[in-house]
């Protein structure tokens, strides 16, 4: 299925992955996998449960290290045997199917944290409280401030974040995700246990992410109704492999994916 | 003690639970006097003469009423009516009391002792009053009315209840503490003139009755007229224009501190080498909880190997500073590489560590700090230090010349005080590192690490970067801490560095509060210089810790003094519980 490949990616590839294939023990969670994200699309990965998805996330965030295949992002640097950390910095962030904020620091400071890769005052500066650690330190507290109004928290910065109402940690784990200046943005089911009103807000605010901030998406998502409206590109995993690609229309009348959702007749 | 409203027992019920907590507060009762508390207690006068126990009040009875009221307070739990609950509260101290006494006839009969060594004809005397079995009717009725004035007492309202106990526990702390409080009022300077006035309250053993009753009224008095007198002041401030009232504010927190700094400077000159002693060891166990609280509090690494660090310190200087070392550098010269080596240590720990978490790190760490203690007794390393013998003749860190001060006269210092004054600027210097790097990138790192470490490395902290600047900067404040013990002792020897110096850290941080910078200020003044101070304690100083423990994690979880986090988890906890009825 996978025999298109890019080794080098042109300009306006943004995150390049070329038959990466992942696996636990006798389980192949990812089976040569490929998928190109151009910059600035709203690109989505679904399929039934099970099916690879989170695990291509936590490949591509340096959480695993798959065992074939290739990873690239914006221009040539290979995602593979990279740290998390080092990941972040290149310009990858993330957010989590159950949500993952700091549950007992406040808003502010979870979004301070996101903003870690971005601060460089040194052991001697923080000691000695130099002029340039305490200009950073109060640029950043007001950087953390203006993200916390992006996505409407500033009300709630001192609040804990385990205390904030679902949807609030959602927006707070955007916002620290953002805090990092990513120019690829993985969201796992971001609209996940909202009512319809909280999911309309969130595809606007996604939009924004893209239209405002020239962030690139790639999100994982369930609802249909979400995929839909808010994706450019669809790709469909089942079993780890990749069973279908193309716009929403195309999705709609594959009838592979049909058949991956509605289940297979006995063999 | 909240009030339970919502699960009233039925009054089957309620006569069945004040038996229960009777009979376990009469066993709990036994076992205090069993393990000597009570005969150890009896020589310290609290009161020095109380009509009804003829000589007067000693600590071992206010601990054996004081159970029997609290046996009492909880046999009566909120029951209503509360005329009901006070009687459960005298039947729960009466079940208690039936317990000693039954003790009290067995003993009486049969020699315990060959079991109990503290079964002693002398404990008897005491839970009798000095009347053998004709005192068995005492001990019941005083078991009624103090389970009847515990239970009374939980029935009160709430800051009428607060003040009676605060009140009660300053008179019982001021009879503890008289020897103390004599011996510093005897000194000429200010701060022992005022504690002399505090001693007029004293008679030849224990307060005067008068003494003890000016006690309870002005401590109880100021619980209540606080709040009020604070508010007035607050308001008082608040009314002026704001800059000013910034500046007025400003103003009194640095006086406080200037205040503070002050009377610390002060202490040593004007109470002798006992009390700076008692304060060195303070000192040590601040630095060494300063450091543990940056590990544990902010990384939430569990390092139960903590003394590790502080033996490296302690060596280190002794192997350079001592004649036997050869190499007899001066102690400032000294204490640069201890710290160095101390780091270097925490490091070394830290990278093979780097993959563990919780449980599993608290035993490598464990097992690291026993690898220390051994490699000091054993004989491999025995020509550089020692081996059990230790290190001898570790020259002073300081020589300060006799010098004149106000009020004082000419003082020449004894090396308790002046390694005082070291441990204060060391203290303060780790205040303010601890501080800084709280307030930092790396403090932040430190807390989204103890949250979530996944996450935490995936918005771009690098774990191995984080987790070793933890380890050697609570490793750094070890080793310091370590330094001046080795300097204040002048000798040390493997036996001081035994696992108990690394429970007796991580148990003063929790009291204090984890992650909070007073508290471990707190944490380590309760937990070392009480049981100092109060020398009957020294024996039961570990059953003492886990009483304190226990008590603390059930009604105050989060410390003494709390940090700001801790503070706001518990303010959301409790809107929390207000929101849910709503």
């Amino acid at each position: 299925m996978s025999e298109q490949s890019a080794p080098s990616p042109s300009p306006g590839e943004l995150l390049v992955i070329d038959g990466v294939t992942k696996r636990f023990g006798g389980l192949t969670a990812i089976d040569e996998l490929s998928l190109t994200v151009p910059e600035l699309q709203i690109h989505s990965v679904i399929g039934p449960n099970g099916a690879g998805k989170t695990t291509l996330f936590n490949c591509i965030t340096g959480f695993y290290t798959p065992e074939e295949g290739q990873m690239r992002f914006g221009g040539s640097e290979s995602l593979v045997h990279l740290r998390p950390d080092e990941i972040s910095r290149l310009g990858i962030a993330r957010t989590y199917q159950n949500i993952r904020v700091f549950p007992e620091l406040s808003a502010l400071e979870n979004v301070l944290i996101g903003l870690h890769g971005r601060l460089h005052a040194s052991l001697v500066g923080v000691l000695f409280n130099s002029g340039g650690t305490r200009r950073e330190e109060s640029w950043a507290l007001e950087e953390a401030g203006r993200l916390l109004s992006f996505v409407g928290l500033a009300d709630e910065a001192d609040q804990m974040a385990g205390n904030l109402a679902y949807g609030d940690q959602r927006r707070l784990e955007i916002a620290r995700a953002i805090a990092s200046e990513p120019r690829l943005l993985l969201l796992d089911e971001p609209t996940a246990g909202m009512n319809l009103n909280e999911t309309a807000e969130m595809i606007e605010f996604i939009r924004r992410l893209r239209d405002d901030r020239g962030i690139t998406i790639l999100l994982i998502e369930h609802d249909m109704r979400v995929v839909m409206t808010i994706s450019e590109q669809i790709t469909v995993m089942d079993f780890g492999r990749k069973i279908a690609e193309g716009t929403p229309a195309e999705i709609q009348s594959n009838p592979r994916v049909i058949e991956a959702y509605l289940g297979r007749g006995t063999e | 003690m909240s009030a339970m409203v919502g699960d009233m027992p039925s009054r089957g019920e309620a006569v069945k639970r004040s038996l229960q907590y009777g009979l376990y507060g009469g066993l709990t009762l036994l076992l205090v006097a069993l393990v000597g508390m009570l005969p150890a207690f009896s020589e310290r006068m609290i009161i020095s003469s109380v009509p009804p126990f003829g000589q007067g009040l000693t600590l071992a009875q206010v601990v054996l009423f004081g159970g029997l009221a609290a046996v009492g307070a909880y046999g009566a739990n909120h029951f209503s009516p509360r005329w009901l609950g006070v009687l459960l509260g005298g039947l729960a101290g009466l079940v208690g009391a039936l317990v000693l006494g039954a003790f009290v006839v067995l003993g009486l009969r049969v020699n315990l002792q060959p079991v109990f060594v503290n079964a002693t004809p002398r404990l008897y005397e005491m839970l009798t009053f000095g009347r053998g079995l004709d005192g068995l009717p005492l001990l019941l009725g005083v078991g009624v009315v103090f389970g009847v004035l515990g239970a009374g007492l939980d029935a009160l309202p709430r800051r009428a209840r607060r003040a009676i106990i605060i009140g009660l526990v300053m008179v019982v702390v001021l009879g503890a503490l008289q020897d103390l409080i004599k011996l510093l009022g005897r000194s000429e300077g200010p701060i022992g003139r005022t504690i002399a006035l505090v001693g007029t309250a004293f008679e030849r053993k224990g307060l005067s009755m008068a003494g003890a009753v000016a006690a309870f009224f002005v401590s109880a008095g100021l619980y209540l007229l606080w709040p009020g007198v604070k508010a007035r002041l607050v308001a008082a401030v608040d009314a002026r224009p704001t800059s000013e009232a910034r500046r007025i504010r400003r103003t009194s927190r640095y006086l406080a501190m200037a205040l503070g700094v002050l009377v610390l400077l002060w202490l040593p000159l004007d109470l002798g080498t006992y009390t700076s002693e008692v304060f060195d060891t303070v000192g040590l166990f601040v630095l060494m909880g300063l450091g543990l609280t940056v590990v544990v509090g902010y990384a939430g690494l569990l390092d139960l190997g903590y003394v590790a660090f502080f033996a490296i310190g302690a060596y280190t200087v002794g192997v350079l500073t001592a004649p036997s070392g050869g190499i007899e550098l001066s102690f400032f010269q000294a204490l640069p590489i201890a710290i160095g080596v101390s780091v270097l240590a925490g490091i070394l720990l830290g990278i093979p560590v780097l993959k563990t978490h919780g449980d599993y790190l608290a035993i490598i760490t464990l097992g690291f700090g026993e690898i220390i203690r051994v490699l000091a007794l054993s004989d491999v390393l025995k020509p550089w230090i020692g081996g059990a013998q230790g290190i001898q003749l570790i020259p002073k860190a300081l020589e300060l010349p006799a010098i004149t001060v106000p009020f004082v006269g000419r003082v020449e210092l004894q090396t308790q005080q002046e390694i005082y004054y070291l441990i204060i600027v060391a203290s303060a210097a780790a205040v303010y590192v601890t501080w800084r790097l709280r307030e930092s990138r790396y403090g932040r790192a430190w807390m989204a690490m103890r949250e979530d470490e996944p996450v935490a490395e995936a918005s771009g902290v690098n774990l191995v970067n984080t987790k070793l600047l933890a380890f050697a900067t609570g490793a750094s404040l070890a080793g310091l801490s370590g330094a001046l013990f080795g300097a204040k002792l002048g000798s040390i020897f493997p036996h001081s560095f035994s696992l108990l110096i690394s429970i007796n850290v991580l148990v003063l941080i929790i009291v204090g509060g984890m992650g909070s910078i007073p508290g471990v200020f707190l944490g380590a003044l309760v937990l070392v210089a009480v049981p100092e101070l109060l020398r009957e304690f020294q024996d039961f100083r570990l059953l003492l810790y886990g009483a304190v423990l226990i008590i603390m994690m059930l009604k105050r979880p989060e410390g003494l003094w709390p940090s700001t986090q801790a503070r706001r988890a518990l303010r959301s906890a409790e809107a929390d519980e207000v929101g849910d009825g709503s």
